[in-house]
C-alpha cells in the first residue's frame, strides 16, 4: 500500500516535471527571442550621456562661452492617453502653447515627436514628476553666454544639435565639440535603477582661449551701441588691438545679437563686419600712400606742396572736402588736414608700380590670414588694370577695398615700427599654446616714426580730430570720410564714416579702428567714429596698464 | 525512516569500515601496472588520466561512506546545513543585487551632481561676469576713473628708507603682526 502511494506520488512529480519542462522548452525555445527582447526593453535602457563642448574664454580665463546640462522634453503621441489633458498640463512648464503641444499629440500616428528642446534640469524634473504616458525627458545639454551679448559675432553661436554654426563656434568645431557617450541602464520592475553600465564614454571638447579682453570688449560695445544709436547706420565695427603683438582686445560689431537666440537673427546681425565688411577706406589710407613715398624717398614729411583747390588726374577732377584757395602744405600738413588734393600729389610722385608694391607689402588685396572664418581680402587693382585716374583715386583711399582688419593690422605696422603681423585671435587651443605671429618688416623704422609723428596732427589743433583727447595720453590717429561707390559712380548720401587711431603715440600700446557704415545725420570721420576712439581709450589704457606719456 | 539513523548511531567509532569493491579495484590497478621502458611523456600522460580519474572517483565514494557524511545525511542536522546553503546562496544575491543597486544609485548622484556642478559653474560665471561686477559696482556710487583722476608714482631710490622711517615713526600706522593677522578672507569676514 505505501509502496503503492510512493509510486503515485512519484508519477505526480514526474508528470508536474513534464509540464514544467514542457513550459520552460515552450517559454525559452519557442518563444524565447520575442520575451528576452520584451524583457530587455522592459528592464533595460540605452541613454545618452552628453558630452558637453568646451568653453571659450577671454585673455584672462573668464568665461564667455560654457555649456551645461539641459533636457529635452519629448513626446510619443500614440502612447498618450488623454492629449487635452497632457497638453494643458505641460504648456505652462514648457512655456509652449496648449495649442501646439495638442497639435504634436494629436498625431495619433507620430511615434516621437519633440516638445521642447534645451529646457533647464529643474523644468525637465516637474515635467517627469507630471508622470504623463507618452511624455518624456531626453538628457541634453546647451550653450550658455555668461557674458550675454558680449562679442556675440565672434564667438558664434551652436544649432540644437550643438554643433557650432557661425564665428569661432563653427571655425573650430572640431576642437570644441564633446562627444556624446551612452550607458545602459538596467531597471527593477518599480522602475528603479538595478545596475548602471557605460557602453562608451564621452568626451568633452577643449577649451578656446581668446586674445579678448572681456573689459575692453564690454567697454568698447557699449560705445559702439551709443554710436548706433546716434547716428543709426546700416553697420558698424570697432577693431581694438595691441599693435606690438597683434592681439585682438576687442571686437565688436553693431547691430548687436544674442548668439542664445539666433533664429531671428538677421544675417547683419551676425555678420563679423570686422573681417566681413569690405569698403573704400578714403582718407584713413592716406597714411599708406605717404608711406610709399617716404620709403620711396619721393618725399619727406617737410617736403611742401603747392596745391591748387583741385586737381585733374586723366579723366576725373579731384577736390577737397571743404572747398579751398591755392595752399602750400607740408606731407605733415596734408595728412593732418586729410588734403585729397595733396595726397593725390603724392601718390602720382610715388607711380603705379612702386605704389601697388607698397600697398601689397602692408598686406592689402588678400585676408590677413586671421583665425576667423569667411575673412574677406579686399580688392586692389594690379598697375596693368589702372586706367588713367585710378593712382590719384588710390592714393585718397578711393577705387580699391580693404576690410577693417585690414586697416588695422596695416596701422599696427606703422604703429609698433614697422612690422606687419598678422591679427592674433586665439591664445590657446585646448593645452597648446597659439605662437605669436612673427611678422615680416614692411616698412623701415625711421618711416614709421615719422608716420607715427605726422598722424599725431590730425589730433592736434588744426587737424581734423583735434576735438579728441585723453589727458595725460598722446594720441595719433587718422580720420576717414569715404562716399559709397553706388551704379559705377559715387554716392552723394552714403558714406562710411571710419578712424583708424594709436596711443600713447611716441610708443602705441593700444590701436582702435572704427568703421561706421551709413551713418545718418554727420557723416565725417572726425565727428563719427573719432569721438569713439578717444572714449575707448580713454578707459583702454588705464585699464591696460599704460602710463600716461 | 528513523532506523536508518538508529545504526548509524549504533555503530562504534573504532569499527572498520566497510570498503567498497570498486576502491580495492581502484587502488590495485596502478599497482599491477608494470612501467615500460621507451614509451613517450605524452603516452605517459594519456596513462595517468584514468589513473587519476578512477582515484577521484574513489575519493569521492568515501567522501560518501564517511562517518561525517552518514552522520549528516542520517541526522536532521543536514536539513539545516542544506538551508544555511540555500538561506546564503540567496543571501549572496540578494546582496550582490544590493549593492549593484546601491553603486547605481552612488552613480546617478553623482551624475546629477555632475549636472548640477556643470549649472552652478554657468550661473557662477554669469555672476562674476565683468559687465554684472561693473554695473553692480556702479549702482553702489563706483565708477572706473577718468584717466586725469588716476595719479602715477614716479619710485625713486629713496622711497624704502623713507618709508621705513615713516612706519618706525608710527606716521603711516603699524604694520600688522604676520603672526596674528587673518591668513584668509573668510577669516577676515567672521572677524566680529
Amino acid at each position: 500500500m505505501i509502496e503503492r502511494r510512493i509510486g503515485l506520488l512519484f508519477a505526480l512529480f514526474v508528470l508536474l516535471f513534464a509540464v514544467i519542462l514542457a513550459r520552460a522548452v515552450w517559454l525559452q525555445g519557442v518563444r524565447g527571442g520575442e520575451l528576452r527582447a520584451d524583457a530587455t526593453s522592459q528592464q533595460t535602457d540605452t541613454v545618452t550621456v552628453p558630452g558637453f563642448r568646451g568653453r571659450i574664454l577671454d585673455r584672462s580665463g573668464e568665461p564667455l562661452a560654457v555649456s551645461e546640462d539641459a533636457a529635452t522634453a519629448f513626446a510619443t503621441p500614440n502612447e498618450v492617453r488623454d492629449p487635452a489633458d497632457a497638453a494643458r498640463r505641460l504648456s505652462p512648464l514648457l512655456d509652449v502653447s496648449a495649442d501646439s503641444i495638442l497639435d504634436i499629440l494629436s498625431d495619433r500616428e507620430s511615434g516621437f515627436a519633440y516638445l521642447r528642446r534645451k529646457i533647464d534640469l529643474v523644468t525637465a524634473e516637474r515635467v517627469r514628476r507630471l508622470g504623463i504616458n507618452g511624455i518624456g525627458i531626453l538628457p541634453d545639454s546647451r550653450r550658455v553666454y555668461p557674458q550675454g551679448e558680449l562679442a556675440s559675432q565672434v564667438i558664434g553661436a551652436v544649432g540644437t544639435d550643438n554643433q557650432g554654426l557661425t564665428g569661432l563656434e563653427s571655425h573650430y568645431e572640431e576642437l570644441l565639440h564633446g562627444t556624446d557617450g551612452e550607458a545602459r541602464v538596467t531597471k527593477d520592475a518599480l522602475g528603479g535603477t538595478i545596475e548602471r553600465e557605460t557602453v562608451t564614454g564621452e568626451t568633452s571638447g577643449e577649451d578656446l582661449k581668446l586674445t579678448l579682453d572681456a573689459e575692453l570688449q564690454a567697454r568698447t560695445e557699449d560705445v559702439l551701441a551709443e554710436l548706433g544709436e546716434t547716428y543709426d547706420p546700416a553697420g558698424a565695427t570697432i577693431v581694438a588691438m595691441d599693435p606690438r603683438s597683434a592681439d585682438l582686445l576687442a571686437l565688436a560689431n553693431w547691430p548687436a545679437s544674442d548668439p542664445a537666440d539666433v533664429a531671428d537673427a538677421t544675417p547683419e546681425e551676425l555678420a563679423n563686419h570686422a573681417t566681413g565688411f569690405s569698403y573704400e577706406p578714403g582718407s584713413t589710407f592716406k597714411a599708406f600712400t605717404v608711406a610709399a613715398a617716404l620709403e620711396e624717398h619721393a618725399v619727406r614729411p617737410d617736403t611742401v606742396f603747392d596745391l591748387p583747390p583741385s586737381i585733374q588726374v586723366a579723366d576725373r577732377v579731384i577736390e577737397e572736402s571743404h572747398p579751398r584757395g591755392p595752399v602750400s602744405l607740408t606731407v605733415a600738413d596734408i595728412l593732418a588736414q586729410s588734403s585729397n588734393v595733396g595726397a593725390a600729389t603724392i601718390g602720382l610722385t610715388v607711380g603705379s608700380e612702386p605704389f601697388d608694391e607698397w600697398l601689397r607689402r602692408f598686406g592689402f588685396g588678400e585676408p590677413t590670414g586671421i583665425d576667423f572664418p569667411g575673412e574677406e581680402e579686399g580688392i586692389l587693382l594690379t598697375p596693368d588694370e589702372y586706367s588713367g585716374s585710378t593712382l590719384g583715386n588710390m592714393a585718397i583711399g578711393q577705387g580699391l577695398s580693404v576690410t577693417p582688419i585690414q586697416m588695422a593690422a596695416g596701422y599696427s605696422a606703422i604703429a609698433n615700427g614697422g612690422t606687419l603681423r598678422t591679427p592674433r585671435l586665439v591664445i590657446k587651443q585646448g593645452g597648446g599654446s597659439v605662437e605669436e605671429p612673427g611678422g615680416h618688416r614692411v616698412i623701415s623704422e625711421r618711416t614709421a616714426k615719422s608716420l607715427r609723428e605726422m598722424l599725431e596732427g590730425v589730433l592736434a589743433p588744426g587737424g581734423t580730430a583735434a576735438e579728441v583727447k585723453v589727458p595725460g595720453y598722446t594720441l595719433a590717429g587718422k580720420t576717414g570720410t569715404a562716399e559709397k561707390a553706388v551704379d559705377g559712380g559715387y554716392s552723394e548720401s552714403e558714406f562710411v564714416a571710419s578712424f583708424v587711431g594709436f596711443a600713447p603715440a611716441e610708443s602705441p600700446r593700444l590701436l582702435v579702428a572704427i568703421v561706421v557704415d551709413e551713418p545718418q545725420g554727420s557723416y565725417y570721420g572726425g565727428d563719427v567714429a573719432a569721438p569713439a576712439f578717444g572714449e575707448i581709450a580713454s578707459f583702454a589704457l588705464p585699464h591696460l596698464g599704460v602710463p600716461p606719456s | 525512516m528513523p532506523a536508518a539513523p538508529a545504526t548509524a548511531r549504533s555503530v562504534p567509532r573504532s569499527a572498520p569500515r566497510p570498503v567498497p569493491r570498486g576502491r580495492r579495484a581502484a587502488r590495485a590497478a596502478p599497482r599491477a601496472r608494470p612501467q615500460r621502458h621507451g614509451s613517450t611523456p605524452a603516452a605517459g600522460v594519456a596513462q595517468l588520466i584514468p589513473v587519476a580519474v578512477g582515484r577521484t572517483a574513489v575519493a569521492v565514494g568515501d567522501m560518501a561512506d564517511s562517518g561525517l557524511m552518514m552522520r549528516l545525511t542520517r541526522g536532521r542536522l543536514w536539513i539545516a546545513v542544506l538551508a544555511a546553503l540555500l538561506a546564503g546562496i540567496v543571501a549572496l544575491n540578494v546582496l550582490s543585487l544590493s549593492l549593484s543597486s546601491s553603486s547605481s544609485r552612488v552613480a546617478e548622484r553623482s551624475q546629477s551632481l555632475d549636472q548640477e556642478n556643470s549649472v552652478l559653474r554657468a550661473r557662477l560665471a554669469e555672476r562674476l561676469s565683468s559687465k554684472r561686477v561693473e554695473s553692480l559696482a556702479a549702482s553702489l556710487g563706483l565708477e572706473v576713473p577718468e584717466p586725469g583722476e588716476i595719479v602715477y608714482l614716479s619710485p625713486d631710490d629713496q622711497d624704502p628708507k623713507v618709508a621705513a622711517r615713516r612706519l618706525q615713526s608710527g606716521e603711516l600706522g603699524r604694520a600688522p603682526d604676520l603672526a596674528t593677522a587673518p591668513t584668509t578672507a573668510a577669516d577676515d569676514l567672521s572677524a566680529p
